[in-house]
């Protein structure tokens, strides 16, 4: 087994307040933190959350335990004279415990998983209104109230499922519980799992420049994910050499996120 | 079977020539990019005179890119010419190169097959090169062909040699490609006349001339060929080659 992330830098911002980290060796987890970008400091913010969530992952818990790991981010972020706002990012949690591997989304992002088929099965968590949950409302009954009292932003799951050949079907979306997504599988039915953040979704071709009134189009997150997640090799940093290798080509055709992206990836072994 | 060859390497066939190459597996290959460097040395008959002192400028530059800061991102191919080619050891990561092994590793043989060493030389780079990209690594290349003379016993000529060096840079098989050729001990200017158009017509990126072969010329070649190698692993990522120090 092995695990890798990578993030990047959205081209509308001037800081990446994305974050990941990977680890865990033969029991492999990644975590992506996605900050949000109107509080200030989630960029610092979403490396708390994602650092404790890791130490609480590396210490065999069973349980993650969100709102202890929202605490403890909380006294830090205060230690460091910031508001504790900086704490409002999305976190994703994947891991291996046994036969089996877990993940975790509180807020919004993609998973994604391939089956030993080659099939690739994502499930894309988004917010009505695009206000995330974000697990910092743990620690704040008073926001809160005031996320639960906003109008038309339940959280819904959009299911593609990206065949062999290329082909992408997507499903109508659904409404999810209030208890945030989670996904299991075995070890045995998977090659990998992978955690991404909503800046999968931000991608937009740019027309060519002598053309610039028309603007850009959006790129549909399944052409994306399509491509950036047809891992080559799983040694080492392979989520690394993916996201560079993505890149380049984006370059060469004119795709960029607007928004930070950030990539982590178990590979289950063979 | 190249001699300093690792368990996790594999023999490769070329398209062209009677010559293949060896490089490690790309399942054994951890790092996001690397910097593959190819030295090919002469070991014709002139060459004896100097062969430990060779020797030695060799353990000196494999001894200063392992302590590189990019010494995890650099692969390493020695090969060795006379009448033939001897691969000595394929494309190897840097961590097991040893130093030691490089002693009495120079074997004296007959000839000078310059030509058909540049051509192999070019064509495992573009070969592995493209191995690499194909599996998303980012990778450039640098090669040092060293000799102290004419090519008297290659089956190639020097169109093939122009020819693999094009598919290695045009071929989208490195990032970049930064050639050497090194005269060593090149007294007769008719020699260097040789070597310089041989350079230009093949297409290598550079010509270097040291008139001596001596220990304190050598340490100063093995000195030169680490900071290309060094200038060329930073150069990774960027797109282009690096600037070659001067000598």
């Amino acid at each position: 087994m092995n695990s890798d992330c990578a993030f990047r830098m959205g081209r509308s911002h001037s800081v990446c307040q994305d974050y990941a980290v990977a680890g865990g060796g033969e029991r492999p987890y990644v975590i992506v933190a996605d900050g949000c970008s109107s509080s200030p400091d989630t960029d610092i913010g979403a490396r708390l959350l994602a650092r404790l969530a890791e130490r609480s992952l590396r210490s065999g818990a069973a349980e993650l335990g969100l709102e202890r790991v929202v605490r403890r981010a909380g006294k830090l972020a205060t230690h460091l004279g910031l508001n504790a706002c900086c704490l409002d990012a999305t976190l994703l949690t994947a891991r291996v415990r046994g036969e089996q591997w877990q993940v975790r989304v509180a807020g919004d992002g993609l998973v994604a998983w391939q089956d030993r088929d080659g099939w690739i099965h994502v499930r894309v968590i988004s917010y009505g209104a695009g206000y995330p949950e974000y697990p910092s409302y743990l620690a704040c009954p008073e926001r809160r109230r005031s996320f639960e009292a906003l109008d038309g932003n339940h959280a819904t799951l959009l299911r593609i499922t990206l065949e062999p050949d290329g082909r992408a079907v997507s499903l109508p979306d659904e409404m999810l519980s209030p208890s945030g997504y989670q996904e299991s599988g075995s070890v045995r039915d998977a090659v990998w799992v992978a955690l991404l953040s909503d800046g999968a979704a931000s991608f937009v071709a740019q027309n060519a420049a002598e053309d610039r009134s028309c603007g850009s189009a959006s790129v549909a997150v399944a052409t994306v994910l399509g491509e950036l997640l047809r891992f080559k090799s799983m040694q080492g940093v392979f989520v690394q050499r993916r996201l560079a290798r993505f890149s380049q080509q984006c370059a060469t055709r004119g795709w960029c996120h607007q928004d930070d992206l950030a990539l982590g990836a178990i590979y289950l072994g063979a | 079977m190249p001699i300093l060859n690792e368990a996790s390497m594999a023999q490769q066939a070329l398209p062209t020539g009677q010559y293949g190459y060896s490089a490690t597996r790309l399942d054994d290959l951890g790092a996001a990019e690397y910097t593959l460097v190819t030295i090919v040395t002469d070991v014709s008959p002139s060459v004896s005179p100097w062969v430990a002192e060779m020797e030695s400028a060799l353990r000196e530059i494999i001894n200063a890119c392992r302590h590189s800061p990019r010494a995890d991102n650099l692969m390493i191919r020695l090969v060795t010419f006379s009448s033939s080619l001897s691969e000595i050891h394929g494309f190897k990561l840097l961590e097991q190169c040893n130093l030691d092994d490089y002693r009495q590793i120079l074997k004296i043989g007959s000839a000078t097959a310059l030509y058909d060493a540049a051509e192999n030389s070019a064509s495992a780079l573009a070969g592995y090169g493209k191995q690499l990209i194909d599996a998303d690594f980012g990778v450039n290349g640098i090669l040092f062909v060293i000799t102290d003379g004419e090519d008297n016993a290659s089956t190639y000529g020097v169109k093939q040699v122009r020819d693999a060096f094009l598919k290695a840079i045009q071929g989208e098989c490195l990032e970049s490609l930064v050639s050497v050729l090194i005269g060593v001990n090149v007294r007769d200017r008719r020699i260097g006349a040789y070597l310089q158009d041989f350079k230009n017509e093949a297409g290598f990126t550079h010509y270097v001339e040291l008139d001596q072969a001596n220990a304190k010329a050598l340490a100063k070649l093995a000195q030169f060929v680490s900071r290309s190698i060094s200038a060329q692993s930073q150069a990774l990522g960027t797109g282009g080659s690096s600037q070659i120090l001067g000598f």
